[in-house]
């Protein structure tokens, strides 16, 4: 790597500093737009005023705003997230104890993903707007239509209940148990990602294959799997790594029905269990870990392109 | 980014093959307004169709497989679930529109401004458009359900602050592109007002792609509301809604398979016809 690109690199980490702020701000404004008293909110409906008191003394209601955020922001920093509404749990245990649940789904999505996109994308390529073509982008369109619980609950009727093979829900105490708990639920969120990768690289691969430099190393005899591998997907994988950070976004948020659809003991139930029962810590701790997720993928998809993209723009 | 994937996954269909363009006898546009028109139609008249009223618990006739009297079968409390799933498209297809509506009047708005006017209007919308995009859009809305409690509240503000993005990045760059011609200057040399030279000049130029992506975005809007819903944050019963019955259904999956199916064939099925729709109209924009 030259000294540009790690000068690129660091001027787009400086750049994210203030974005991750702005997110820190709005997070810990979440509780100042609770309608009403935020301490009577968190302490719940049975609370008595002095309970409400402990609790606004607690949240540090009585402080400036300034000074609550600084409060708050070193918290994070110390990685206190509060309690649960019941008192009885860390918001950071509950977070490190369900997080493996959500990481597994999520990385066999990926892998999914990667094994439908990307062999499609190349078979559409090969004869752009040919049968294959059209046929492989209308199924894409109406894939990316179907909505992920649905495809769910229709995995859970054709695969899981006739067959047997997989769980219908809950987790599992092994590593095998839990991969099988993992697959279908990464298969139905994998679903609906993969027309999106699918699009995104099936139209990068097009334009790689009319570019110079493709009929260049071609005519020098670049071929098979290296033509494949060093010229036509180094440079088709760009566009798609641009898109990384809305990708994540999208699984982030498909991540949470599914895991509602298949009953699994992750973030996701964590969240929306969380809204049920208006339990702010949790919400916001949530809230806070997801979005620094989207924040931290979107730099280092920029530094990806940094890395792999041989034209990428030094400004 | 997003927006471009997003727009060719849901108008792949739009670039048809040389040749086949000449013949056409189908709009795809016509034929997608007629499958909506078809489900609303339905939405309105199904009670009176089938016979059943959509909220009426029959405990007699609960969980039946469809047949001749109950054509998609019956609930948990016996309802007729051939009423329900079309009664509900009334909430569904409401909402979802909404959903995409107040997003695209508040991004077209500032999209319009970050373009027009450039400088530091344009910074502020374009951090503004990252700071969103870093909430995952129904993290955003599940946080909002416990300001606001759950709810189609929830669902439209969630909407509003997190779906005008796509439409303001689109509307900026082709107003940034049609500000660089030479009627916009000639417009305004004549003296024209920024209001009349962006209603008349850069409004009417920016909107096709606005509303293409538009028909995208309702898809999405839908899914979003229904998945809401499906986790109980969105519509409350009784209100009749698709993702709520899909839910209910699942607790009898095994047996009464059907419950939670016909719901998400409706789902499809507006998914289908507004993309459609969609493809109709990129092609008399392209043009």
């Amino acid at each position: 790597m030259t000294s540009h690109r790690f000068a690129f690199i660091g001027k787009r980490i400086v750049q994210t500093i203030p974005l991750l702020l702005v997110v820190l701000v709005a997070v810990f404004s979440m509780l100042k737009l609770v309608p009403g008293d935020p301490a009577r909110q968190v302490a719940g409906p049975r609370a008595s005023e002095a309970q409400i008191a402990v609790v606004r003394e607690q949240l540090g209601l009585n402080e400036s705003l300034p000074a609550q955020f600084f409060g708050y922001l070193s918290r994070i920093v110390h990685g206190d997230l509060g309690m649960t509404a019941n008192g009885a749990l860390h918001v950071s245990d509950v977070i490190r104890q369900n997080a493996p649940v959500t990481a597994l789904v999520l990385s066999i999505t990926i892998v999914f993903t990667a094994l439908i996109a990307i062999p499609l994308a190349m078979l559409a390529s090969h004869r752009p707007n040919g049968v294959i073509d059209r046929g492989l982008q209308v199924m894409a369109t109406f894939g990316v239509g179907i909505p992920t619980f649905w495809m769910g609950i229709v995995l859970l009727a054709v695969v899981a209940l006739p067959t047997g093979a997989f769980p219908t829900g809950g987790w599992g105490d092994t590593f095998a148990e839990q991969l099988r708990a993992s697959t279908l639920p990464a298969l139905a969120l994998s679903i609906s990602v993969a027309p999106i990768l699918f699009a995104s690289l099936r139209s990068s691969i097009i334009e790689v294959k009319r570019s110079d430099y493709y009929t260049a190393a071609r005519a020098a005899g670049v071929e098979g799997s290296r033509l494949i591998r060093k010229f036509v997907l180094r440079n088709a994988a760009v566009p798609p790594i641009a898109l990384l950070a809305a990708l994540t976004t999208i699984l982030l948020s498909g991540v949470v029905v599914v895991e509602a659809t298949f009953g699994l003991p992750g973030l996701g139930q964590t969240l929306v269990e969380g809204a049920k029962k208006r339990d702010f810590n949790v919400v916001q701790g949530l809230t806070l870990l997801f979005t620094v997720c989207v924040v931290g993928v979107n730099l280092l998809g920029d530094v990806l392109i940094a890395i792999v993209d041989p034209r990428v723009e030094l400004s | 980014m997003t927006e471009q994937a997003l727009m060719e996954v849901m108008t792949a269909a739009a670039n048809p093959r040389r040749g086949a363009s000449r013949l056409r006898l189908l709009d795809p546009a016509l034929i997608g307004a007629v499958l909506i028109a078809a489900l609303i139609v339905l939405a309105l008249v199904a009670p009176m169709v089938s016979g059943h009223d959509p909220a009426l618990n029959n405990l007699a006739q609960r969980l039946q497989p469809p047949s001749g009297q109950h054509w998609f079968g019956t609930d948990q409390f016996g309802r007729d679930l051939f009423t329900r799933v079309f009664v509900a498209a009334r909430i569904d297809l409401l909402l979802g529109l909404l959903g995409a509506l107040i997003p695209a009047v508040i991004g077209i708005g500032l999209g319009c401004a970050a373009g027009y006017f450039g400088r530091w209007v344009g910074t502020i919308v374009l951090r503004l458009a990252d700071v969103i995009q870093s909430f995952p859009n129904y993290i955003l809305v599940i946080a909002l359900v416990l300001l606001l409690g759950p709810g189609p509240k929830s669902f439209l503000v969630g909407a509003a602050i997190s779906a005008w993005v796509t439409y303001a990045r689109l509307v900026r760059g082709v107003v940034l592109r049609i500000r660089s011609n030479d009627y916009i200057a000639a417009a305004q040399a004549a003296g024209l007002g920024h209001r009349r030279v962006l209603t008349r000049h850069v409004l009417p130029n920016a909107l096709p792609q606005a509303i293409v992506y538009g028909a995208s975005d309702l898809v999405l809007s839908l899914g979003f509301l229904c998945s809401l819903s499906y986790l109980g944050l969105g519509v409350q019963p009784p209100a009749i809604e698709w993702g709520q019955i899909i839910a209910e259904g699942q607790t009898f999956l095994r047996t009464q398979w059907w419950i939670s199916i016909a719901p998400g064939l409706a789902i499809i099925y507006v998914g289908i016809a507004v993309r459609l729709i969609a493809v109709g109209m990129e092609r008399r924009t392209t043009e």
